[in-house]
């Protein structure tokens, strides 16, 4: 594909829009909101912050992944259109069926849920998705389908309120697509047809003009060696950090590299000394997925108070670890188990530590032509073991730390055999707190030293000020974490040696 | 229970088929709108030239002030504001030039080629500042009542202390925006997201240099406007307006969130300054306040904001000598503009913490401070209105008992004793609201109604829908008027063809003042058809039946004493057309008895006012800061609902987003003047997991004197001040944690950080 300047190659997508099928050529650049509003006409899904923090633009996919159709609410802001290729978009338009409101509009209505009516919308989908996928949802599982959204209108009670009342009248078995859309399941292909390109002049002026979308490692590697030096090549696999930069400061690449189709990357592995996590397995996924709430149940415990139930359909904990933030929670907690990425080129594999992996702000191990490929954690010792997981931030949901932090306690006889803590938000890159875990080893878990641990702890970061917190604030945070990191393990030290007596 | 009616247009919003500004099919050679946005926040501009951007293939036009053919002012009562600044950059955020394209990537591209030069100048960002250089709009205005230095001399204990409220954003879901569509013979459309046709339309007429009856402003609805787009719309419109014009092609102006978050004005700022005395009950004898106001860089509506911060600096408390100053003082930041409470919610958080500081002092309990201190029926308010009906007493009482308020404080006791990291609190706040534009012209508004001849019905008022329901309330009073169907009606988009001269729809007043236009204009209608019905009935029987004898109910007129009498209303529709009796009427209302001296700082300027309480209980984490709410309770007075879902709504929403405003929303600024959360991932705004775990809200619906239509009273704004309860809750709950020897400095709004670093302070305190 050659690409002058001032061409554009344009993806062809075939996707179905609320049970029609639809085959369009579309920008590589262009989101699924975009598309909806400007090219197809459907404005009910909303544009309000464009960055997947407000829910509006809230939309459901439905795919067919190996034998399985799932249908998952995503923010559409943060969607590439072209990822839509062999998928069902369903927006809020497909809902009523005529004249016949489906179930969760009309609670709504009943409830008297819509104000100004700008979010609504997007909770009606993020309610299809909630139910889509669990007809009998408890308490904690709506406000997780919700917490994505955000109405300055209602004070969200009656919201909530229509949420349980869909629930009250569903019963087990009820259809929650109108036919028309239920209809096209049958023809979900699971191997997409081929994608099909086509170059136009760039008379729009987007700044993304390619894509390569390989179904194969091998593709990928052409691919990455078919950009030139005056291309700005960039992966995307989940998109949800990469398409906020787009989004909201402008950052944009020439060439995106979508890893989404890689098979290759979708495996969730598990053998006697590790749990291989593929880079496009996305965050909601290992949250149903056996193995990691079997092992690592803090892991999980993080994943629920990141992000949002829609970011979270679509992000990877590869994209965690590779955006590199250092208030990364997902990157956090895998430096407390000491986990490793496997960096792959078309030339090696290697696997690197993250306490490796690195090296400055926003600066990593990975090299231009390299991609994760997995993530793999050490399974836990035998041994008795502790883990926590602490996340201070604004909001209760769906906000970026200002100190998150984990601590791993391997413990015999009532002392610390080993000990891990990690913190993120306190230096340039996710950290562990080295001279706090020395001082921790081989102490007696009894009180009387934590403050001590806490002031090890304390006086080992100099975190900065910024729009997250002041300096002093996180510097009291680090102490307090590690004071409550302690406690909760006193406690379940001493009900365990209770409850074994 | 009868079923109450669903949203007028919840059917179009659940569908997701309802159309917002710039969501119709889009206009034939539709322009896009990109601003270049000042960098800085204060500076003289050398140089703006846009000859490169206007270079690039597909840019329509580049259009700065000196494009402007009429006055380049925007400012509605004070003129201060230009449209594009000339010489002089006032706030970051500012837009400087404007590029319109077909392509708004395109646009995108021009603006970065649009050169600028400056020259910076001092900044001004600190209200105090700005206050000692006499940076004010207009001089100090004060309310005055008996002798306030006199009073403290002799008061037993007095205090005194300074106050800080911060800022708020808007956070509407659908930003600022506008579509302006080019007409025959110079006439020009505009859909704006304007809480305010009428002011649109003037500042657009001058800006264009075209009379008022070549413009029209048509507003449909809008998505969530909460005072944000009561004037700050305007500078928005006109630049659309401003582009249409000069092209002559459709132009629409659409801010991304990051744009509006960082141009638009917020909540005001407060920094106010108060001696109290009181006595040993804690009851206040003297107050003297002195609220000052960063109202940003130009006037906007900040002295009216500050006149109803001052008309509640005294909140629900009767206080016999009272010193009420005001200053409203110009920074450079974006103009501050109105907010859900307009000030009321910044003067009332002073007077709050005042009887917190008391109750304290004395070593009471806050709840009987304020019940010491409540406003009786007679009791007259600084400013010269009489209370004449307060049932402030008996919604404390209901507070109390719904809330076990007694048992409540012992437990929160012993929890705070059983616990070392984790700390419960109480916080109660009452309010006093007072409705009305307090610029006593506003209270005025006009309905126009037409019955079609199939007997469906089309009404349009001044009121603007953005998501308070003032629609549905309209239909619902409609439907009731003339008996008929509320879904055979339509209520129709704000259009200044069809009602002319709008106040915009704000002060609470929308459902007030449209609605009872509306009412005027129905009881007109069905004077005349109640006339023809009983014409047409008495032939049906051998008695002449007078006016009185008809009922309009059931979509029919029918014979009270008989009712099976009857009239369908669409064939009494359709006689009355073929009798030629008028189908459309006229309805004017302007609020009686409402008026205000700013000279003497007296007058009346409230119709009536909304009283309510709140209550409620925090947890705090001692730990890490956090907080849990736990139990509010809100018994809050409507008067008889039109309808309860709307009111119960309207309260609930009120009092989440004012708890947003006290204990997380938080938008500092650089050096420069910019705002540093400029979306939500940094803003955050309450979401769905912030409900308290248990909310009891209460509406007192007892038929009121002083109410307005259809014996109701307003709600938009009232309810905004429960939101305060939990800052006051979040106090004690750091109060708790040390000695109790000193009073914890908690900094608003109560993040997090904020809490933690209280905490951090007792600690050091205590050691």
């Amino acid at each position: 594909m050659i690409n002058k300047k001032n061409t554009i190659t344009l993806v062809q997508i075939s996707f179905w829009l609320n049970g029609t099928q639809k085959i369009m050529y579309i920008p590589p650049g262009m989101t699924t909101l975009e598309l909806l509003n400007n090219k197809l006409s459907l404005t009910g899904t909303k544009s309000s912050c464009n960055e997947g923090d407000c829910g509006a633009c809230t939309v459901v996919i439905g795919q067919k992944t190996g034998s399985e159709i799932t249908y998952q609410a995503v923010n559409s802001c943060l969607y590439p259109a072209f990822r839509l290729h062999g998928k069902h978009l369903i927006t809020v338009e497909g809902l009523a069926e005529k004249e016949e409101l489906h179930p969760i509009q009309t609670a709504m209505l009943d409830e008297h849920s819509t104000q100004c009516g700008f979010c609504t919308p997007g909770f009606v989908m993020s309610m299809l998705g909630l139910f889509l996928n669990n007809i009998n949802p408890n308490d904690e599982e709506i406000l997780a389908a919700l917490e994505g959204n955000l109405c300055r209108c209602t004070g969200y009670d009656s919201i909530l309120k229509a949420a349980k009342k869909v629930k009250s009248r569903l019963k087990k078995g009820s259809e929650l697509l109108p036919v028309n859309l239920k209809k096209v399941e049958v023809q979900f292909n699971e191997c997409s047809p081929a994608f099909i390109f086509k170059e136009i002049e760039n008379t729009e002026g987007w700044e993304t003009r390619n894509c390569f979308i390989p179904q194969t490692l091998s593709e990928l590697w052409d691919n990455i060696r078919s950009c030139k030096s005056t291309d700005t090549c960039k992966f995307i696999s989940g998109g949800t950090d990469l398409m906020v930069l787009a989004n909201i400061q402008h950052i944009h690449y020439t060439h995106l590299i979508d890893l989404s189709n890689l098979k290759e990357l979708q495996k969730v592995k598990l053998d006697k000394s590790e749990l291989n996590i593929g880079a496009n397995v996305t965050m909601s996924q290992l949250m149903e997925n056996n193995a990691v709430n079997e092992h690592f149940p803090i892991l999980t415990e993080a994943f629920k108070q990141m992000a949002s139930t829609q970011i979270r359909n679509s992000a990877t904990l590869a994209g965690n670890i590779a955006h590199a933030s250092p208030v990364a929670d997902g990157a956090t907690t895998l430096l407390a188990f000491d986990a490793g990425v496997i960096l792959a080129s078309s030339k090696a594999e290697r696997k690197v530590k993250l306490k490796d992996f690195y090296k400055a702000y926003k600066k990593t191990e990975l090299k231009t032509d390299e991609i994760i490929k997995s993530i793999a954690i050490p399974l836990p010792s035998e041994h008795k073991s502790y883990s926590g997981f602490i996340k201070s931030a604004k909001r209760k949901a769906v906000d970026i730390s200002g100190v998150v932090s984990v601590i791993v306690i391997e413990y015999q006889d009532g002392k610390i055999t080993r000990a891990v803590l990690s913190f993120g938000g306190v230096a340039p890159y996710p950290a562990l707190a080295v001279k706090t875990m020395a001082f921790l080893k081989g102490k007696k878990i009894e009180e009387g030293w934590f403050e001590q641990a806490a002031e090890v702890a304390f006086n080992e970061f100099k975190p900065i000020s910024d729009i997250r917190g002041h300096q002093s604030y996180r510097s009291i945070l680090i102490k307090n974490h590690v004071l409550k990191h302690l406690a909760d393990l006193f406690k379940e030290v001493h009900s365990v040696q209770k409850r074994s007596k | 229970m009868k079923k109450l009616p669903w949203h007028i247009n919840g059917r179009l919003h659940v569908t997701g088929t309802s159309k917002f500004i710039g969501e119709d099919s889009k206009p034939e050679g539709l322009l896009y709108a990109r601003f270049l946005l000042s960098p800085v926040a204060h500076a003289t501009i050398i140089k703006l030239d846009v000859s490169k951007a206007l270079e690039l293939a597909n840019i329509t036009a580049v259009l700065t002030y000196k494009d402007v053919p009429g006055v380049n002012q925007i400012g509605h009562v004070i003129k201060d504001e230009p449209l594009f600044p000339e010489k002089e950059i006032m706030y970051a955020g500012q837009p400087l030039a404007m590029v319109l394209s077909p392509y708004p990537l395109v646009a995108d591209k021009a603006v970065k080629l649009i050169e600028l030069e400056y020259k910076e100048l001092h900044p001004i960002f600190d209200i105090d500042e700005a206050d000692k250089k006499k940076q004010w709009y207009i001089p100090e205005r004060k309310i005055e009542n008996g002798k306030v230095q006199t009073a403290l001399k002799t008061a037993k204990h007095t205090l005194s202390g300074v106050v800080e409220s911060s800022n708020q954003e808007h956070f509407y879901m659908e930003t600022q925006r506008c579509w302006a569509i080019p007409g025959e013979d110079n006439t020009l459309t505009l859909y704006s997201a304007t809480q305010s046709t009428m002011e649109v339309q003037e500042v657009m007429s001058h800006v264009l240099g075209i009379p008022a009856n070549q413009i029209v402003l048509d507003v449909r609805r809008l998505g969530g406007a909460f005072g944000g787009k009561e004037r700050a719309g305007t500078l928005w419109a006109c630049l659309a307006g401003l582009g249409a014009f000069i092209t002559q092609k459709p132009v629409e102006v659409k801010l991304d969130r990051v744009e509006d978050m960082l141009a638009t004005g917020k909540r005001h700022p407060y920094k106010s300054r108060y001696k109290v005395g009181f006595d040993d009950k804690g009851k206040i004898t003297a107050y003297d306040i002195e609220l000052l106001a960063n109202g940003g860089a130009y006037a906007d509506l900040s002295v009216a904001i500050l006149e109803r911060a001052m008309f509640h600096a005294e909140n629900a408390y009767h206080i016999p000598d009272i010193c009420i100053r005001g200053r409203a003082c110009r920074t450079n930041l974006p103009p501050n503009t109105a907010f859900r409470g307009f000030g009321a919610p910044q003067g009332i958080f002073v007077i709050e913490k005042v009887i917190e500081q008391i109750a304290y002092e004395l070593k009471l309990d806050p709840l009987e401070v304020r019940l010491t201190n409540l406003y009786k029926t007679g009791d007259i308010a600084p400013y010269g209105q009489p209370i004449k009906e307060t049932n402030l007493r008996s919604l404390f009482s209901r507070l109390k008992s719904i809330s076990d308020y007694d048992q409540l404080k012992l437990s929160v006791d012993k929890f705070n004793g059983h616990h070392e990291t984790l700390k419960q609190g109480i916080g109660i706040v009452p309010v006093k609201f007072g409705i009305s534009f307090t610029t006593a012209l506003l209270n005025q508004g006009s309905a126009l109604i037409w019955i079609y001849i199939d007997g469906t019905v089309s009404v349009t008022t001044g009121g603007i829908e953005m998501g308070q329901e003032v629609n549905s309330k309209i239909a619902l009073i409609v439907a009731k008027v003339l008996g008929i169907s509320f879904d055979n009606i339509r209520v129709e988009s704000s259009n200044s063809q069809r009602v002319g001269n709008a106040s915009p729809t704000a002060a609470s007043t929308g459902s007030d003042i449209n609605g009872n236009a509306a009412r005027v204009a129905a009881e007109q209608l069905r004077e005349r058809l109640v006339k023809l019905a009983a014409e047409l009935l008495s032939k049906k029987t051998n008695k002449r039946l007078k006016d009185s004898d008809i009922l309009m109910a059931d979509d029919k007129a029918l014979v009270k004493t008989n009712p099976k009498l009857a009239v369908s209303f669409p064939d009494l529709i359709r006689t009355a057309y073929n009798s030629r009796i008028a189908l459309g009427a006229h309805g004017y209302y302007a609020t009686p008895e409402v008026h205000f001296d700013r000279e003497k700082g007296k007058g009346h300027p409230f119709a009536y006012y909304v009283y309510g309480a709140a209550l409620v209980i925090v947890e705090i984490d001692t730990l890490t800061g956090n907080s849990r709410l736990l139990d509010t309770y809100i018994v809050h007075e409507t008067a008889p609902s039109l309808h309860d879902d709307i009111d119960r709504g309207q309260i609930i929403g009120a009092f989440i987003q004012s708890m947003g405003w006290c204990t997380m929303e938080d938008i500092p600024h650089d050096d420069k003047g910019r705002y540093l959360a400029l979306s939500p991932s940094t803003y955050k705004i309450p979401g769905i997991r912030d409900l308290p775990e248990k909310m009891v809200v209460e509406m007192v619906q007892t038929p009121c004197k002083q109410a307005s239509v259809m014996g109701s009273k307003a709600v938009g704004e009232p309810p905004f001040i429960y939101g305060e309860a939990v800052w006051f809750a979040l106090q004690h709950a750091v109060q708790a944690v040390g000695t109790g020897k000193d009073l914890a400095q908690l900094k608003f709004p109560a993040t997090p950080e904020a809490i933690l670093m209280a905490i951090e302070m007792i600690k050091i305190k205590s050691k």
